[in-house]
């Protein structure tokens, strides 16, 4: 159980604009370092450790400080610092009731919100400049952990108030994932990574950790310096020959239209492209504006998986293209040692080429969310997607769980419906939000029907204003069901995806 | 699309119409197609995200042929700060 360090990392951030490069033995001992912090503030060895570190050696120097101590980390979820409502600090509250924090660890010079503000013992990372280099050779940064141990917590979409759903990763599943990952996409050595994605999500915690598996070299973006400057990217990977990246299909739907200047792709061999709705046109558009720059016909490559699988469940193999089945894009063989099965609502497999839901069972499923019910073993876990296998490929055909994604980031319904409600002074149930996936203009349209007899206009800025200062999330749509109901069980429950199936029909 | 000469001084009519474009393109939210909207209207006020602000930066690029500096777009700018950088942009570039 290792993880190799490569020579050098870099780093790029808006005051990085030109790259910092870190060496693997500097980066080892501010890791020990941190690591000696941890352990004389009471850390010992099974303990959780919270992180509210942006993108960059302190970030990275924590998580392997935290299992050179023993303990598991969690990158606390971008909405611990949305905390304008009593309901979001709620959400916050019951994220760290669950996690139980011995120890918060916050960026140098980072801001913390107010809702973790006095709520844990916390501790202000030093920058990794105070750390006087020792010259040793990198530390083997699992040397304190064996497979069964906690290796990291993730919290889902699904965390809202009380109900916190933080993903337990284990060793041995964290490794297996990247092991399968490392296979398919045939990372070696010789690889080097460029991410800007978040750790707090499954895509950038793998984008840190694959490489490493290898011993790769990694080009880590501030997250915040590529949202600024989305072009930063692409520049990252002409600029340092990177061979492998991240990165959801939103990036490419940006950069397909802001295109970026003077580049050089032609290193560039595998994107990782995932975290919401793959659409043919978005693939296109990015493959056709970038074909000058050297990009390859079979560089871009669909991938899925989730926070509960690790991160991948299927992706593609090199050298070969994406395909295409009725405007969805195939996600590649499902990877070594994962198994997939496409069920039909009596739970019975359904042939190959027809609509399921997607079922999963491997090495990487986690055994459960913290807290909560284990997840048996090896026992099939529902993945709360749709999807047919064809020809030994999974198209993954839309979204059976009740959450809405934009730009990777997750969203439960429930709780969009919740706030659009009281934004309207409507009972409960009267408003249905869903995602409309438009293959048209490669975008996962999100909808709220409302069920309204007192509608006007103005209502539909009412309610995105709302849940923009919520959740910071953009509503696409918001249109009234106009004298119509939303379809209820005989219980009187939404029936959230009838409603969305009748929505894209125009029945509504 | 709006077709706005790069040299004139934006208002926040301007600014205003590329919001529109946006909308009916289906870049940001559709309400704005038709909803009245002040030059005190902030960006997160109109509802638009971070994502949003992005597609509307390349907007803005494309019409002027400047690159937008990283920081020129807070959500809690209104429209018309937004419109009084660009004229000031503008005019530098040209």
């Amino acid at each position: 159980m290792q993880l190799s360090w490569p020579e050098i990392f870099t780093f790029v951030g808006k005051s990085l604009p030109e790259g910092r490069r870190v060496r693997s033995t500097a980066l080892s001992d501010y890791a020990l370092s941190i690591a000696d912090m941890l352990r004389a503030h009471g850390v010992a060895r099974g303990d959780r450790v919270a992180l509210w570190i942006t993108e960059g050696p302190t970030q990275i120097g924590a998580i392997f400080g935290c299992w050179l101590a023993g303990a598991s980390f969690c990158v606390l979820p971008s909405f611990a610092g949305r905390t304008k409502t009593d309901r979001s600090q709620d959400r916050v509250r019951g994220v760290l009731a669950t996690l139980q924090p011995k120890l918060l660890l916050q960026g140098d010079g980072l801001a913390l919100p107010e809702t973790l503000t006095g709520a844990f013992k916390t501790l202000e990372l030093p920058g990794i400049d105070t750390i006087t280099p020792s010259g040793t050779p990198p530390v083997d940064v699992l040397a304190q952990m064996s497979p069964d141990d906690l290796a990291f917590v993730q919290f889902t979409s699904g965390s809202t108030g009380g109900n916190a759903r933080g993903a337990e990763v284990r060793f041995r599943q964290l490794l297996a994932n990247l092991d399968a990952l490392a296979a398919r996409t045939r990372m070696t050595p010789a690889d080097r990574m460029v991410s800007w994605a978040p750790m707090y999500h499954d895509m950038g915690l793998m984008a840190v950790l694959l490489p490493m598996r290898v011993g790769a070299e990694l080009v880590l973006i501030e997250t915040d310096h590529f949202v600024r400057r989305p072009a930063a990217w692409l520049e990252a990977i002409s600029k340092y020959k990177g061979t492998v990246s991240t990165a959801p299909p939103t990036a490419l739907k940006l950069l397909a239209r802001r295109k970026a200047a003077d580049i050089d792709l032609a290193s560039w061999r595998y994107a990782w492209i995932g975290g919401e709705a793959v659409f043919p046109k978005v693939l296109e558009d990015f493959s056709a504006a970038y074909a000058s720059a050297g990009l390859g016909e079979d560089v871009l490559h669909p991938t899925y998986g989730m926070a509960e699988t690790v991160v991948g469940i299927s992706c593609g193999v090199p050298g070969t293209r994406w395909q295409e089945m009725g405007g969805v894009v195939s996600c590649g063989p499902v990877l070594d040692g994962m198994g997939v099965a496409i069920l039909d609502a009596q739970d019975a497999a359904v042939a190959d080429g027809h609509e399921g839901r997607v079922m999963v069972r491997g090495p990487s499923v986690i055994s459960g969310y913290l807290g909560l019910a284990r997840h048996p073993e090896n026992a099939w876990f529902e993945t709360g997607d749709a999807g047919i296998m064809q020809d030994g490929l999974l198209y993954i055909t839309g979204r059976l769980k009740d959450v809405l994604k934009r730009g990777a980031e997750s969203y439960p319904a429930t709780l969009v419906e919740t706030i659009a409600e009281e934004a309207l002074g409507l009972r409960t149930g009267r408003i249905a939000a869903f995602a409309n996936l438009r293959a048209d203009i490669g975008k996962e349209e999100i909808v709220l029907l409302v069920e309204s007899r007192d509608w006007s206009e103005e209502n539909a800025r009412v309610v995105s204003v709302a849940v923009m200062a919520e959740l910071g999330l953009q509503i696409d749509v918001v249109r009234n069901a106009q004298g119509g109901r939303l379809p209820r069980t005989s219980s009187g429950k939404l029936m959230r995806q009838l409603t969305a199936s009748q929505y894209r029909e125009g029945l509504i | 699309m709006t077709q706005l000469p790069k040299t004139t001084p934006w208002s926040p009519d301007d600014v205003i119409a590329v919001l529109r474009d946006l909308a009916q393109a289906e870049d940001l939210p559709a309400h704005l197609a038709t909803d009245a909207i002040k030059p005190e209207d902030t960006v997160d006020t109109l509802g638009i995200d971070s994502l949003g602000g992005a597609f509307l930066i390349e907007r803005f690029e494309e019409m002027t042929g400047t690159l937008m500096p990283d920081d020129f777009l807070d959500l809690s700018d209104n429209i018309a700060v937004i419109a009084e950088r660009l004229t000031a942009l503008t005019q530098k570039a040209g």
